[in-house]
């Protein structure tokens, strides 16, 4: 008898252990439309400065305090560790020829909403490439310690994109193949923007 | 039972090498090319009139010629794919390339035209899975384009098997990002032997790290007498996400271009992978704690190639 109520408490421990680490879709669709201001504003300052010299940033730590920055040249990937205050960066960004003030603020402005990472990725239609914003978010409220899936993830694109009646996005007009993104199926936001939730913020 | 249960006991060895998110450098002609990489290109542009093979329906011959040509004149812009577990057949691909780029287009060639091929002591008979796969691979990133790459690490992976691959020896769709494709250490060297003919000097294990006293003065030394793959953890490589605890396993394989140590001993490496060359600025610690193998391949005395 003992056994079987310590084997109930157990039951429900776990269940409600499973329910904690369960997102609900509606919190990552209530997040954008609060931040869309912002997150819209990283994409596009992203993208122009991305034009003029392709870079990415993450933040490496979950308080937001350091900061990888990856600056692609024509031979080289320079990865970079910095704290976010350190003069360091600066002279980084200026040294490879990167807007640091635009990029500084692009960071600061990441980290008021929670950006973890900012990417730009290129996927293929028809064999013709094509560019896509990748932007990561640890929102607070995802915090909990057995939470499996901690990131909000939006993919920007340039086109309208295909979906489904589910809202799934698709590679293509015919709708035969869902579009995987770093092997995540994608939601619809808007005609542009696409989300899911992920155990990986890259 | 399900494909997906059998593997329920090696889910912590599972791994991914593809971060997903490297971007290639972008691809100019080259100023110069070596006479290797010349010999390479004169005998594709006699295979030009190549026709569609019977063998690989879904790869036309014009994108599989402009492929491999791509590849010689840039070795350094193979890309193994966004999520796959391709990086080991990868950084294969890049000894191969830099070391005989006139057997990598001979071998090919014979591959999409016979649909077989023997190279040094290596015979492949790829399944008809295997080629009914290549060229369909999609949301991988710049590999969706590149058809003769899909058919290469395809084979690769369908032709050398290691224990990872122990419960998974048949293709089936999507197992590019899986353990079929998974390419544990002593696979990896097996693979430079058999297939290159190069001379391995190997530190290291699947769960181990080398035993090689000061790591830096080893591998420097090396470094300077051949070309050093480095097996090392991917997850602390290329951060994914802000967990404490991480799998303490190696994941993924990286060509090691140059090493330099400054006063204050941090280390600078330069290394190969994703179809780009990186330069990070690590710890000794952090240096140690990510590397589990270090391949130092040479050529063997009196190799003509």
């Amino acid at each position: 008898m003992r056994g079987k109520r310590l084997c109930n408490i157990l039951l429900v421990s776990a269940g409600m252990l499973l329910c904690s680490c369960s997102i609900s879709k509606s919190s990552l669709v209530q997040y954008y439309s609060k931040h869309q201001k912002v997150l819209d504003s990283i994409e596009a300052s992203y993208k122009n400065l991305y034009r003029l010299n392709p870079f990415s940033i993450g933040f490496t730590d979950r308080s937001f305090n350091y900061v990888s920055v990856t600056i692609i040249t024509d031979t080289l990937q320079y990865i970079y560790d910095f704290g976010v205050d350190e003069p360091r960066l600066k002279d980084t960004l200026s040294k490879y020829e990167l807007n640091e003030t635009a990029v500084i603020k692009l960071i600061k402005q990441m980290r008021t909403v929670h950006c973890t990472w900012i990417n730009n990725l290129v996927y293929y239609e028809n064999t013709k490439a094509q560019p896509m914003t990748f932007i990561s978010i640890r929102p607070i409220a995802l915090h909990a310690p057995f939470m499996y899936k901690k990131y909000y993830i939006l993919a920007y694109f340039s086109q309208p994109q295909y979906f489904d009646s589910e809202g799934r996005l698709f590679a293509g007009k015919r709708k035969r193949r869902l579009r995987k993104i770093n092997d995540e199926v994608f939601l619809r936001l808007n005609d542009k923007v696409c989300y899911t939730i992920s155990e990986n913020f890259r | 039972m399900g494909k997906q249960y059998r593997y329920i006991f090696l889910v912590p060895l599972f791994f991914i090498c593809g971060t997903g998110n490297s971007t290639p450098l972008r691809r100019s002609l080259p100023d110069t090319i070596t006479a290797a990489q010349q010999q390479a290109i004169t005998y594709i542009d006699g295979n030009d009139t190549l026709s569609q093979s019977v063998y690989w329906p879904n790869i036309k011959p014009y994108l599989f010629l402009q492929n491999i040509k791509l590849n010689i004149y840039h070795p350094l812009g193979l890309y193994e794919g966004v999520s796959t577990n391709f990086c080991g057949y990868a950084a294969l691909s890049y000894l191969f390339l830099h070391n005989d780029p006139l057997g990598y287009a001979k071998l090919l060639l014979q591959l999409y035209k016979n649909g077989t091929a023997k190279f040094a002591k290596v015979t492949f008979k790829p399944s008809p899975e295997i080629m009914q796969a290549a060229g369909t691979l999609r949301f991988k990133g710049i590999l969706d384009i590149h058809p003769a790459d899909q058919l290469w690490f395809l084979c690769l992976a369908d032709h050398f098997k290691g224990y990872l691959n122990f419960f998974d020896k048949h293709y089936d769709d999507g197992d590019e990002d899986t353990f079929w494709a998974a390419v544990n250490y002593a696979k990896f060297n097996r693979m430079v032997k058999k297939l290159l003919g190069l001379e391995v000097e190997a530190a290291g294990s699947d769960l181990i790290h080398p035993d090689v006293g000061d790591l830096y003065e080893y591998i420097s030394e090396r470094i300077k007498t051949g070309t050093v793959v480095l097996y090392l953890n991917n997850l602390y490589l290329y951060k994914r996400s802000h967990t404490t605890l991480r799998l303490g396993i190696p994941t993924h394989y990286v060509i090691l271009e140059q090493v330099s140590r400054d006063e204050n001993g941090i280390i600078t490496i330069i290394y190969w992978d994703y179809g780009a060359r990186s330069l990070r600025q690590v710890t000794a610690r952090f240096l140690r704690k990510i590397i589990f193998g270090i391949s130092h391949c040479t050529k063997k005395p009196g190799h003509a190639g």
